[in-house]
């Protein structure tokens, strides 16, 4: 028969294997074979990956199936050995309180993590964090009602006053707050050495260790900022930014993985610092604060700042294959679209040429032949 | 494919606070496919399910233990495995010498590492499952009906050729074919 050339002996030969109907001789064959490399036992395995996700009946929720694991779960003695967990089970009300974010972040893909700090000779506090790794984004309610997106490779943080003796947040990284009114507790963002307090009010924080300055952009409402615990405060007014010099940069750790482009050496200082410092009295809300509906807007921007952009929100790694690459000047505006989209468009209007390969995105010159 | 490795993240963070609702998701995700895995590996459907449900409480007793870097399927996989080998290894020892027992532990040892790689890298449990229930649809008639013979009535190649009046191996075509299907199908996830 013709077609039974299109099909490979060991391919017929795992088929007859995975659905039963081998002979001794070729069960020996096969194992033989399956010895023989580990790209024999991976190709192997996928082959039996797929027939078993053949399967008719998979995956259903099988309920009654579930409520007998649970029962199960329940006839398990607690393990009292065990230190964290009874840490974690005495604090079960502060969780539960927490439980609302951790729903939501399990959806959006972000982690938390509660951890205790021991001070001594002060009870123990207990600390919330929450990471937003590479590649996603995030949106919360904080007790007291305030809203947060937290944007890519943000850390943040709060202890367990928090919506009580006071409002005080820590941010590396960036997050857009839209703050529930308490003219009794200001609401206030610590970001590098910069004290950003405000009062029902919804503002744009960037503040990314390896960018060398905070950003604070305001949309409506008032806040003001105190820099370094400097008196002199400075307030800004609705489409207003400001632009700060991150002093603190080396103490402070964001979540970057190590081997990142934007390693504080290769960023590029000069054009940082003329930005440093400044007031931009109005400034586009839109474009400081569409990231959270997850628009890329680039003015003017050098592809090397662009990259760490990129990099954030896809989780990828970029590699310029030479220098001068990296002050190719860009403008574009993407809505919610995939790296391989971008990386086209860029390719299209530019002389760059890509290639991805897993988390690995390297740029090139483009060859004009 | 992405997006999966961060939520595992996070479902392992829940965990760790006691959160009965990520066991939960990691059920509904993970149960079919690993009993599809006992069954296949013990030929045991009921012992398939207590060992699969005995790998959930083991995952749930150890959550303290995790490490959220690691891909928990992958986890969950060796919990199954185990239980499977430490099964087969009984029986192989009480029936003194059983030549298919043999055969499958053999399989295991061999297969243990990349079956890991395999689930890992690939997309969800339900997204594989539906991509591949669509693509028996698909299939020309013919195939689609030996490979259901073969797959779901679990009949021998023999039979089914008896059956269809047709070679034995015809039958082994179509099934092979049927299986070079998923893998076009999902050719990108593995």
């Amino acid at each position: 028969m013709e077609e039974e050339k299109h099909i490979s002996p060991i391919d017929l030969l795992i088929s007859c294997y995975l659905s039963g109907n081998t002979t001794p001789d070729q069960n020996a064959e096969l194992m033989k074979w399956l010895e023989a490399s580990k790209e024999n036992s991976i190709y192997f395995s996928q082959q039996q990956a797929l027939w078993m996700y053949s399967e008719k009946d998979i995956p259903n929720h099988q309920d009654v199936k579930w409520e007998r694991l649970k029962y199960k779960l329940k006839e398990q003695p607690e393990s009292s050995t065990d230190i964290e967990q009874n840490d974690i089970r005495s604090r079960n009300k502060f969780i539960r309180n927490f439980r609302f974010a951790a729903s939501i972040a399990i959806l959006l893909g972000i982690s938390i993590i509660g951890y205790f700090i021991l001070k001594p000779g002060t009870s123990a506090l207990a600390h919330m964090e929450l990471s937003v790794p590479y590649g996603s984004r995030s949106m919360l309610s904080l007790p007291d009602g305030t809203k947060l997106w937290v944007n890519a490779g943000s850390k943040l943080s709060y202890n367990t006053g928090f919506g009580k003796n006071n409002r005080d947040i820590n941010l590396i990284g960036e997050a857009y707050f839209e703050v529930a009114k308490n003219p009794k507790l200001p609401f206030v963002v610590h970001a590098a050495d910069l004290k950003i307090k405000a009062i029902g009010t919804a503002f744009n924080v960037k503040a990314y260790p390896e960018e060398k300055r905070v950003e604070t952009t305001l949309v409506h409402g008032l806040v003001e900022i105190e820099k370094n615990g400097q008196t002199n405060r400075i307030y800004l007014k609705p489409n207003q930014k400001i632009v700060l010099a991150n002093n603190i940069q080396e103490n402070t750790t964001s979540i970057k993985p190590n081997n990142s482009v934007t390693k504080q050496g290769d960023y590029p200082t000069n054009k940082v610092s003329n930005l440093v410092d400044r007031l931009i009295p109005k400034i586009d809300t839109e474009k400081e604060t569409s990231w959270k509906e997850g628009k890329l807007i680039f003015d003017r921007e050098p592809l090397q700042l662009l990259a760490i952009k990129l990099e954030r929100r896809y989780d990828v790694h970029f590699t310029f294959s030479n220098e001068k690459l990296k002050t190719y000047i860009y403008t574009g505006t993407f809505n919610d679209v995939s790296l391989e989209q971008i990386m086209e468009a860029m390719h299209y209007s530019s002389p760059i040429d890509y290639v991805i390969k897993e988390k690995e995105v390297t740029i090139f010159q483009k060859n004009y032949k | 494919m992405q997006l999966m490795d961060k939520t595992t993240t996070s479902i392992v963070a829940d965990l760790k606070l006691g959160n009965e609702e990520a066991l939960r998701t990691l059920y509904n995700q993970y149960n079919g496919l690993l009993v599809a895995f006992a069954k296949y590996t013990i030929r045991n459907p009921l012992l398939a399910e207590d060992f699969v449900q005995d790998a959930f409480c083991s995952l749930w007793e150890n959550r303290f233990k995790l490490n959220a870097d690691q891909p928990i399927q992958g986890y969950l996989y060796k919990l199954v495995h185990s239980r499977c080998v430490d099964y087969l290894r009984k029986t192989n020892s009480k029936n003194k010498y059983n030549l298919q027992t043999e055969l499958k532990l053999k399989e295991l040892a061999l297969t243990q590492a990349p079956f890991e790689d395999v689930i890992v890298s690939g997309i969800c449990a339900e997204e594989t499952h539906t991509i591949i229930q669509k693509t028996i649809q698909a299939l020309p008639e013919q195939t689609r009906e030996i490979f259901q013979l073969s797959r779901y009535e679990q009949l021998k190649n023999l039979e089914i050729a008896e059956r269809m009046g047709v070679s034995v191996k015809t039958v082994e075509y179509h099934v092979g074919k049927a299986l070079q299907e998923f893998r076009k199908a999902l050719k990108d996830f593995l």
